[in-house]
């Protein structure tokens, strides 16, 4: 009987130990695979999304003028028929997004049908092209990551916060004149990004390189030209 | 939230069975705490491309015969990827943008396994986990985000070795193809997700 016990006492405290070193090494695999879990972490000018959309059975070969609006226009009315209102952006926004359609529209072979004014919309061209901007504010409520205990407000199990975040849209729209207003685009670029945290120099730079990956990812614009 | 608590709850369970069970009728058993290495196969090689070097095991096995265990295993798994391939879409369309692709694989199996070799000495052993996952896929790009959390069947044949250290306790090398029999994409797509696991875990011996 005593060497039982005596057996008995000594198990346990390899169990013990056991149970230590499995609860120690278990949480510190666990917090080491929390404390390196690929995170969230990304800029502002991480969150633009650029994606464009051709109506494949048109032959943008024979495409080779085009005319846009003199401003950006704004998305008014989703029946809308062409650029009813200024955008509301800055200037120099204005001027970025519609100097890097004209650039781009070059590099892909297309002409202003008025050579000295790509605004003149009295000279007959192949294509329209119509840049629109918007402005979102979200607004939304989460709960801290981790938290178990708390009440508040209801939640009971978590402690919410609130947050707002504002995104700008921009939307470049190429129309065939010769069509009804309300036809579909030959060709659409949507792009899509965060603007809080970046300043009207870098928003500017940022659709400048979305501009530009929207035409570098429609090789098809500039097919035999 | 509540994969979390399933994850805490067998994890603690398993541990202290393990620990608290009578010494002195029971079989031989052993528990096993692993750092895993995983490699992406097929379809999950699709979505994430990069190998894991984030993943942990733990296994649980009671020898029934001298060269025969019985037991059960968990493991966690994350795979990574980000990327900023442009996406090609329906039609000729594309979308480009900065993707975060995010793989959380978490084996729950039975398992058992044939043990070559003599007690106490370096033993070769081939196992089966038979069970399921919870997979959770997470694709995010720009601001939008899509998760998707599921059970999916399947299993993980193995193969390792059991070198005896010292004081009941011992190293374990093993490599198992984790197989999942059915399974989903965040977008909806039949798939099954498949890895490759390399792990180096201590073991318990009682």
């Amino acid at each position: 009987m005593k060497r039982i016990l005596m057996e008995y006492r000594s198990f346990s405290k390899r169990k013990l130990l056991f149970l230590f070193g499995a609860v120690v090494l278990c949480g510190g695999l666990g917090i080491s695979l929390i404390s390196c879990y690929p995170g969230d972490d990304i800029s502002p000018s991480q969150t633009d999304i650029v994606a464009t959309v051709p109506d494949l059975s048109t032959d943008f070969s024979t495409k080779k003028t085009y005319a846009r609006p003199p401003d950006v226009c704004a998305v008014s009315d989703p029946s809308q028929t062409g650029c009813d209102n200024p955008s509301g952006i800055p200037a120099s926004t204005e001027q970025q997004i519609l100097a890097s359609i004209d650039a781009n529209m070059a590099g892909m072979g297309f002409t202003p049908a008025n050579p000295s004014d790509p605004t003149d919309n009295t000279v007959p061209s192949d294509v329209q092209v119509l840049p629109f901007a918007t402005k979102n504010t979200w607004a939304g409520s989460t709960c801290y990551p981790y938290y178990w205990g708390g009440w508040y407000g209801g939640s009971g199990w978590c402690y919410p916060y609130t947050y707002t975040f504002t995104t700008g849209t921009l939307l470049i729209v190429m129309l065939l004149p010769a069509e009804p207003p309300n036809s579909s685009p030959i060709w659409s670029a949507g792009i899509n990004g965060l603007l809080d945290g970046s300043s009207t120099n870098q928003i500017n730079q940022r659709v400048f390189n979305a501009i530009n990956q929207a035409f570098k990812q429609s090789p098809y614009l500039g097919a035999g030209k | 939230m509540r994969t979390r608590r399933l994850i805490f709850w067998i994890v603690f369970i398993g541990v202290f069975y393990f620990s608290f069970s009578n010494p002195l009728f029971a079989q031989e058993r052993y528990a096993v705490v692993s750092y895993q290495i995983s490699q992406p196969r097929t379809d999950t090689a699709d979505f994430i491309d990069n190998t894991s070097y984030l993943g942990w095991g733990l296994d649980f096995r009671q020898m029934v015969r001298e060269n025969v265990s019985v037991g059960g295993t968990f493991a966690w798994n994350i795979f990574h990827e980000r990327t900023s391939d442009p996406i090609p879409v329906n039609n000729g369309g594309t979308v480009t943008g900065l993707q975060d692709r995010t793989l959380n694989a978490f084996p729950i199996m039975a398992n058992a396994s044939y043990y070559f070799g003599q007690k106490g000495g370096i033993r070769p052993y081939l196992g089966l986990n038979l069970g399921g996952f919870v997979f959770t896929q997470t694709f995010s790009i720009g601001i939008w985000q899509i998760e998707d959390t599921r059970w999916d069947w399947g299993m993980a044949p193995e193969a390792g070795v059991v070198i005896p250290l010292q004081h009941d306790f011992a190293l374990v090398v093993s490599a198992k193809y984790n197989y999942a029999f059915t399974g989903e994409s965040v977008t909806g797509q039949d798939i099954n997700n498949a890895y490759v696991s390399l792990s180096i875990g201590l073991a318990f011996e009682q």
